[in-house]
């Protein structure tokens, strides 16, 4: 699972300073670090972090996700998503494995994709 | 056939050009590198001594003097549209294309990275009609790599002096950025010696956008030695971005600067240019 510390140390290719207000579609090929405002779209086939200070009112589309800010908007997050105690998700969630510290806030549905053990059960045993 | 370009340019340079100029000739002639060379002056221009070059069928022209020679020369040679080598002799030891470019500003070893003849094809930026390799600074807020004196205390002095303004840019015409700057800077390549990050590769097709938010006094007394470094990345919270088009929406009348000198006023828009250059590098570039 994607972890905070990663996203700090590996120096994200595109950063959105606190003080940087962005509107229209925000895409890139590499990591995104948001500590800023984001109104209209999010994409990247990489990792999006969302500091704490920031404030998303965009869809959100991404590899893996660390959300510690504000989201109002769709999210679709391909693998892991977390939603850190400082999170405040508003928003349908579609993701492959999810984590919500205790103290976030999530007010939406969610939607991921059964996983193939469970989609085909082990056959029983012959006695 | 080599041409050089000699462009003396301010009197720390002139002077160190007088004294290495015999030797720089015999080294020259050394590795069989030797060529027509020409002096810039009031009338011999750039663009005329560019032109002399083409006219001659020169196949690579070598520039030797600051990083503003090169520029020109390039400059000159993009808008006679020739496929032609250019190769740089930094006259000053801190020239950060110089730096990026891999060229060593000690003579011997320029010529020995001349005379090996490694090759690259380089992205250039363009703002209006003006191409750049390094980087267009935002406003007149420069922080280039300076001396920061006793505890720093020099460069915090004129820190202090700058002003913050209000930027509005556009990137890919698919979103705008709005904040409030203390510096601003567009950068084709650059010198990363000391930095955080490594920005501005020549070679990737892309011009990275490096804002530094408005700081405090008290920031830029903590910040003091990383804004000195002339790196706005190494301050906490920088933005970083990229993008092919880069639209300067505002201010208006905000200048745009190539190494140090004025070009264009916003709005103006900056790009990754259709045409490259090829210059001889050195084992040792950034990129």
């Amino acid at each position: 699972m994607a972890k905070r510390e990663e996203f700090e140390n590996a120096a994200p290719e595109t950063v959105v300073g606190a003080t940087v207000k962005i509107e229209g579609d925000l895409v890139s090929e590499g990591d995104i670090k948001v500590d800023g405002l984001v109104a209209g779209k999010i994409k990247t086939s990489k990792n999006l972090y969302v500091g704490p200070m920031a404030k998303i009112e965009a869809d959100v589309e991404a590899a893996n996700a660390i959300l510690a800010g504000i989201v109002q908007g769709e999210i679709k997050i391909k693998d892991s998503l977390v939603i850190q105690e400082t999170g405040k998700v508003d928003g349908n969630i579609s993701c492959g494995r999810l984590a919500i510290a205790e103290g976030a806030h999530f007010s939406g549905t969610c939607t991921m994709p059964e996983k193939e053990s469970l989609k085909h059960p082990l056959p029983e045993e012959e006695e | 056939m080599y041409f050089y370009i000699f462009d003396p340019g301010r009197d720390k340079e002139l002077k160190y050009f007088e004294r290495i100029q015999g030797r720089l000739l015999n080294l020259l002639a050394e590795s069989h590198i030797e060529g027509e060379t020409y002096r810039i002056t009031a009338i011999r221009t750039t663009e005329l001594l560019v032109e002399q070059a083409l006219g001659a069928e020169a196949k690579t022209i070598i520039v030797v003097g600051s990083d503003g020679s090169l520029n020109r020369v390039i400059n000159a040679v993009i808008r006679k549209k020739a496929d032609i080598i250019i190769g740089f002799i930094p006259l000053n030891e801190g020239s950060a294309l110089g730096r990026i470019l891999g060229m060593a500003a000690n003579i011997e070893e320029a010529v020995k990275i001349l005379a090996g003849r490694l090759v690259r094809e380089l992205n250039m930026g363009k703002v209006g009609e003006h191409y750049f390799l390094s980087q267009v600074d935002l406003g007149e807020n420069s922080f280039a790599k300076t001396d920061p004196g006793v505890w720093g205390l020099n460069a915090m002095r004129t820190f202090m002096n700058f002003q913050a303004f209000p930027l509005k840019l556009s990137l890919e015409d698919s979103f705008t950025a709005t904040s409030e700057v203390l510096a601003a800077q567009v950068i084709n390549c650059r010198n990363n010696d000391g930095c955080r990050l490594k920005l501005g590769d020549p070679t990737d097709q892309l011009l990275d956008v490096l804002l530094l938010n408005k700081l405090t006094s008290s920031q830029i007394f903590r910040y003091r030695k990383e804004l000195a470094s002339g790196c706005l990345d190494n301050v906490p919270g920088s933005t970083v971005m990229h993008a092919k088009k880069i639209d300067i929406l505002g201010p208006k009348k905000l200048p745009l600067f190539i190494e140090g000198q004025v070009y264009t006023k916003a709005p103006a828009t900056i790009t990754v240019a259709k045409e490259k250059i090829k210059l001889i590098v050195g084992k040792s570039r950034q990129f």
